[in-house]
């Protein structure tokens, strides 16, 4: 363990010009290395070369020192439980992480808050429910990735600063659609108990296998779906650009997730079956979406136009949102490398209208080409 | 082939106007698109993209024209007409007919940017009357990376002057 305290002799020495420049002339590195810029700036991928770029499949060690860099023996053991790059890594991560910089937007200024029009008072507190949900589910993303940041061993940094960006995104989203809810004048709806049992499910997760798969894959994937419905039914230009903007954060996300889900089975085929199970039991948590009113509803309210036109057209129009969310999600499983199409846990009433369901010969090529 | 790029002014300040007339659907006419797109989008502030999209059109007679639009860091540039898709690569290719295509761009044009139903989200979300499709998810969900610049460069049709198919035939009962 280093010796903790000023080094007063040092300092001394020092004052006399007597510097002692083993930091210069003895320190390990890779001099010459120099990276270039792309034509977008400096980008991760730019800084990947050498030594800089192999992240190792175990960290040798848990500290903070930066990869590469030349450790002093006794650094401190940070106690990290994350160590191996495939509980993390994805092979898109470096893309992710520069693309999320590169699009942050401010729910402040990018929104054009003063043209919301007056809207008739049940599209009103439909669009405000809806924003109540959004705003509570879209926290525990910041949550869960904020949990076991802290944990994740410093050698895939790469991986961290994305998992730093998705808690900004989600601050943001929550950020909105709670500005959405109150500059409209409807204020908050109500909260469900059943809602925050799926993001119960995610934060207590005992593995970031597990709760990566949960969010990312499934709870993003279903969100995302949501954000694109919600852009079809906005009821006016400012929604729309909310979700439009929303959507592309989520779908980061949702990309990395499935990423990292295949990078992770590709060389461990061994834990698809940790992966399944952690899904079926998601699955049938995030069913209670489906028939929530306080979510169901308003999609409806807002499709139709009203309540009245809703009664007459019922979930028309939230059918084919439905199977639209689910067939997307299957794909991601399957693209993952983890078919679900046999497995899936959502009661049959919801799967009515997805294709490809059963493990028949014939469903092979259905991740071929996707719609 | 049209390159602009948001760093080059002297591209930038082409005048649009001068592929007015150009004809809908043509390479021109994304040439015209693109560059009113270059003109109008604040590519720094929306952030980058990497992005191949093909626009597939098919007409009344069945036959299929495809054009193309490459996203490249803070670029957009035309890919022209497309004589096949692989070999242009796609992400995703959008897929409709002819008239919807022109429904979409009219509306566009009309009202200076897509009105809510006419959004490119809109109008793909249930494969009809456009559809995304991909060689894998992962590359479709591009599409949704980099929604708010897609929805940008079409609403950008609205400044193509006589260069939008306002003059094309209107589809009926819509």
């Amino acid at each position: 363990m280093a010796t903790l305290g000023a080094d007063l002799a040092y300092l001394e020495r020092a004052k006399k010009g007597e510097f002692d420049l083993t930091w210069l002339n003895e320190t390990r590195s890779e001099w010459g290395v120099r990276a270039k810029p792309s034509r977008v700036g400096l980008t991760l991928r730019d800084i990947s070369i050498g030594s800089y770029g192999e992240v190792p499949d175990r960290a040798p060690l848990r500290t903070m020192a930066p990869r590469g860099s030349d450790v002093e023996a006794g650094v401190p053991d940070m106690g990290y439980t994350i160590n191996e790059k495939s509980e993390v890594w994805s092979d898109n991560v470096l893309e992710l992480y520069e693309e999320a910089v590169s699009r942050q937007w401010s729910a402040t200024r990018d929104i054009p808050w003063t043209e919301l029009p007056e809207l008739p008072a049940d599209i009103e507190h439909a669009m405000c429910q809806l924003s109540t949900v959004l705003s509570e589910v879209e926290m525990v993303a910041a949550d869960f990735p904020a949990k076991w940041l802290w944990r994740i061993n410093h050698d895939f940094v790469e991986a961290k600063m994305f998992l730093c960006t998705q808690v900004m995104d989600e601050a943001r989203h929550t950020e909105v659609f709670r500005k959405r809810a109150l500059a409209g004048g409807g204020g908050l709806g109500r909260a469900r108990a059943v809602v925050e049992q799926f993001l119960k499910l995610i934060l207590d997760a005992e593995s970031y296998d597990e709760g990566s798969a949960l969010m990312h894959l499934l709870g993003e994937g279903v969100v995302l779906s949501l954000f694109r419905a919600g852009e079809l039914l906005a009821p006016s230009a400012v929604e729309k650009r909310i979700f439009r903007l929303c959507t592309q954060d989520e779908a980061r996300h949702v990309a990395y997730g499935t990423m990292h889900l295949r990078y992770r089975l590709e060389r461990d085929p061994s834990l698809a079956e940790d992966f399944h199970s952690y899904l079926d039991r998601g699955e049938e948590l995030i069913s209670v979406l489906f028939t929530t009113p306080e979510v169901v509803e308003p999609t409806a309210i807002l499709a139709a136009g009203g309540v009245k036109q809703a009664e007459e057209l019922a979930l028309g129009a939230a059918d084919i949102l439905r199977v639209r969310m689910i067939e997307e999600y299957l794909q991601r499983c399957e693209h993952a490398g983890l078919d679900r199409r046999g497995r899936i846990r959502l009661p049959e009433a919801l799967l009515e209208g997805v294709a490809h369901l059963s493990r028949g010969a014939g469903d092979q090529g259905a991740a071929d080409h996707v719609a | 082939m049209s390159r602009i790029s948001a760093g080059e002014p002297a591209i930038r300040a082409r005048p649009i106007m001068s592929l007015e007339g150009a004809p809908f659907p043509s390479g021109e006419w994304f040439d015209a698109l693109v560059a009113s797109a270059c003109q109008s989008i604040e590519q720094e502030r929306l952030g980058f993209s990497e992005l191949r999209l093909a626009f597939q059109m098919t007409d009344e007679g069945g036959g299929a024209r495809a054009f193309g639009v490459v996203f490249e860091g803070y670029d957009i540039s035309s890919a022209g007409e497309l004589s096949e898709l692989s070999s242009f690569d796609p992400d995703a290719v959008v897929t409709g007919d002819l008239s919807a295509w022109r429904e979409m761009f009219d509306n566009i044009v009309a009202h200076g940017r897509a009105d809510g139903a006419h959004t490119f989200n809109a109008l793909t979300i249930a494969d009809a009357p456009l559809a995304i499709t991909a060689a894998d998810p992962l590359r479709r969900d591009r599409v949704f990376r980099f929604a708010e610049t897609i929805q940008q460069l079409l609403d950008a049709a609205s400044g193509t002057g006589g260069a939008a198919p306002v003059a094309a035939p209107r589809r009926t009962g819509a």
